[in-house]
């Protein structure tokens, strides 16, 4: 029913108040009204029948006193014209019945002694006695029953046909007037749900609904029309900022691509800046090699060697004697076995140094290629012994440390195979060998030492830990060491720890530092998660 | 019962038959002049009572029912009636007034009593009783048929065991009575007296 009644149209609700209201009203007003006429009805009844009985009485008094039993019966006998009254009876004081009309009780004529009047319900009839009294003598007794239940059943049936008409009657004028009335309220409601309607389809807020009466609807018209107008209005200044954010979008689109490109660019340079870094790392090795070449091959050995071969030619024919008897000739074969030891050491240093060269450059290229892998491909992953790692990295930056005078100690406590791209973590060891070269260049020689300490954890994998005894690192710095472009070197560039951080990352792992402060040294440690874990590579 | 006398029976048995019939015949008159009596008794005993009653239901003038002045009531007619009336009536006072019954057996007797009780024996003279109390203040009262027509107030008839009672109020008017109305369905015509 309440949902019914709540999603039923407000017309309807309307009729449906007005006939309640009517209906609960007229059933009120009925209600008290016919109560009233039923009390005033009970009394007058019983009022009416007491006089009667008291007139019955007075007129009785003739009969009863003379035993008149005719003219008893004809003065009781008015009664049946009476409304109301179904039996009547004259008694004498004697208890001798004068006169009766109607049923009435046979037990009447236990109560007749009563000198005062009497009245008593027996079920839906009234009973009435009276004393018939002359000159203050009790000569007879008068009984009246009248059946109320008759009387108030017609009466019933009398107000309930009223009560039907009337709210017939009255449901019918109210519909009508709620019909009449209801239009007055609904249309202006009805107008403005069609209009709400309207602008909810069209999204037209353009539309306004129309004000019929001023009262609250109208009040409310014209508020929702206000309100349509502030919508319009924002509408057109959201659509007008929608506009500009959108040409803002746009431009912001051309500047991100803009600035995209530009990023593309950085991008590029910071690859190249990596590479020129990683790549001038390898290029000091090589330098070196090609400078221990080079000086190896500026010698004058073979010069001398060319000398004495001319000087063997100038004595053809006489070599012997040469070599045998010049102080000079004598020289020559010790000179030449001398110089063949030498240039057999010569050549196995060259060997060395190029085998060294030959790395160098394949690093290098290595570290090329890594670089367009960047861009393209991931890396390489393979399983490979840490230790190996720190053996490859300490051959490449050997030479320098020697030449640095730097003592450096390997320590592989304990190791296992990691899953890595040895390239990323040669390039990583190289760097913090290097880092730990520059750090100790102010150091008295007898003090500079690297330690490589290599240690291993289930679950944490492989650490791999640099630990030098150079200047050491401010607190201040210690968080700001692997950000871009921080650098405490005046020739550094700030790359080569930052892209190291990244490349332990990449490879899953990480890399720390540490330092008790300036002065005590510095460690880092690269830390490779064990094998079984997930990789990421780039 | 009625015993037949015999055409064929011997005289001795006519002879009984004769006796008997005697017999029972003295004994059908006593019995019937016995419950004659009887009811004679009771009509006049009722009657009585009525006239005894009516006197507190009429009103006198003044002037002719001072105060302390006895009501006087005649009777025309038989001592049996008299005597019942007075046995009735006379023993009591009625309204307060002491009552005094009277035989009256000529017309004159009439003149100085308030009521008058006339009987059916004296219905040869009615019209001249009547004629005499005629305009006077005396309620008239009696038992025969043309009562209430010869200018009488009040006919008391009887009918079974019962006395009615007729009022002719236009009478009782003429005669400066007031009839109570408590007694107006007493009308003549109407419900009968």
């Amino acid at each position: 029913m309440s949902s019914f009644f709540r999603h039923a149209p407000i017309r309807s609700k309307l009729r449906f108040i007005i006939l309640t209201t009517c209906i609960v009203s007229l059933l009120v007003a009925c209600a008290t009204l016919f109560a009233v006429q039923f009390y005033f009805f009970r009394k007058t009844f019983i009022q009416d029948m007491k006089s009667t009985a008291e007139m019955i009485a007075a007129q009785s008094i003739g009969a009863v006193d003379f035993e008149s039993r005719t003219v008893g019966a004809e003065i009781i006998g008015t009664l049946s014209a009476k409304v109301g009254i179904t039996g009547a009876a004259l008694f004498l004081k004697t208890g001798a019945e004068l006169a009766t009309f109607g049923r009435m009780d046979e037990r009447l004529t236990a109560r007749i002694q009563r000198a005062a009047p009497q009245q008593w319900w027996e079920g839906g009839d009234l009973y009435f006695e009276h004393p018939v009294i002359r000159d203050q003598e009790h000569i007879g007794t008068l009984y009246i029953k009248a059946d109320y239940r008759e009387q108030s059943g017609r009466l019933v049936s009398l107000y309930i046909g009223i009560f039907c008409m009337v709210l017939g009657i009255s449901v019918l004028v109210a519909w009508v007037i709620s019909i009449r009335m209801g239009r007055l309220i609904s249309t202006p409601i009805q107008k403005l749900a069609e209009t709400a309607r309207a602008i909810a389809a069209k999204d037209d807020y353009h539309l306004r609904a129309e004000q019929l009466a001023d009262d609250e609807v109208g009040e409310f018209t014209k508020t929702f029309n206000f309100m349509l107008d502030q919508v319009e209005f924002r509408d057109a200044a959201l659509r007008h900022e929608i506009d500009e954010r959108n040409r803002a979008e746009r431009e912001l689109q051309e500047a991100q691509a803009q600035l995209v490109q530009a990023s593309h660019q950085a991008g590029m340079a910071e690859v190249a800046t990596g590479v020129l870094h990683n790549v001038g790392n390898v290029l000091n090795s090589v330098n070196v090699s090609a400078a221990l070449i080079s000086e190896k091959l500026n010698g004058d050995r073979l010069e001398k060697l060319q000398k004495t071969a001319s000087m063997m030619i100038e004595r053809n024919g006489s070599l012997a004697d040469f070599i045998a008897n010049d102080p000079k000739g004598k020289l020559i074969p010790s000179y030449l076995v001398n110089l063949g030891k030498h240039l057999i050491s010569e050549r196995n240093e060259a060997l060395t140094e190029l085998e060294s060269l030959a790395r160098n450059i394949e690093h290098i290229k290595e570290i090329v290629s890594m670089q367009q892998s960047h861009a393209r491909v991931f890396g390489l992953v393979e399983r490979i012994k840490p230790e190996l790692l720190v053996d490859d990295a300490i051959r490449m930056v050997m030479v320098s440390l020697r030449r640095h005078q730097i003592e450096l100690v390997r320590v592989v406590e304990s190791s296992r195979p990691v899953d890595v791209d040895r390239h990323k973590v040669l390039q990583i060891l190289v760097n913090l060998l290097r880092n730990a070269k520059h750090a100790m260049e102010n150091l008295a020689s007898d003090i500079r030492r690297i330690t490589v300490h290599v240690a291993c954890d289930e679950l944490e994998g492989v650490a791999i830990t640099v630990l030098d005894t150079g200047c050491g690192i401010p607190a201040a710095n210690l968080t700001k060491i692997f950000s871009h472009g921080f650098t405490t070197r005046k020739d550094g560039h700030g790359f080569g720890l930052h892209s190291s951080a990244l490349a332990a990352q990449q490879m899953g792992g990480s890399l720390s530092a540490s330092s008790d402060g300036p002065g005590h040294g510095a460690s880092f440690v690269l830390r490779l998660p064990p094998v079984n874990q997930e990789v990421t590579t780039a | 019962m009625l015993i037949h006398p015999s055409t064929s029976g011997s005289r001795v048995t006519a002879g009984r038959n004769r006796r008997a019939f005697l017999v029972w015949t003295m004994m059908y008159f006593c019995l019937a002049g016995l419950v004659f009596g009887q009811d004679s008794g009771n009509e006049y005993q009722k009657k009585a009572v009525h006239i005894g009653k009516l006197a507190r239901y009429v009103e006198w003038p003044k002037d002719k029912m001072g105060t302390g002045i006895p009501l006087v009531i005649g009777v025309f007619g038989t001592d049996f009636a008299s005597d019942q009336i007075r046995e009735v009536v006379g023993r009591k006072p009625i309204n307060g007034r002491e009552v005094v019954v009277k035989t009256c057996s000529t017309i004159q007797e009439a003149a100085g009593c308030h009521m008058l009780f006339v009987s059916r024996s004296e219905e040869g003279r009615l019209s001249a009783i009547l004629r005499k109390v005629r305009g006077e203040p005396v309620l008239t009262a009696g038992e025969c048929d043309s009562f209430l027509k010869e200018g009488g107030i009040i006919n008391l008839r009887t009918f079974g065991n019962e006395v009615n009672m007729e009022i002719n109020e236009k009478n009782a008017r003429r005669s400066d009575l007031k009839i109570s109305p408590r007694l107006v369905n007493f009308g003549e015509g109407g419900v009968g007296g």
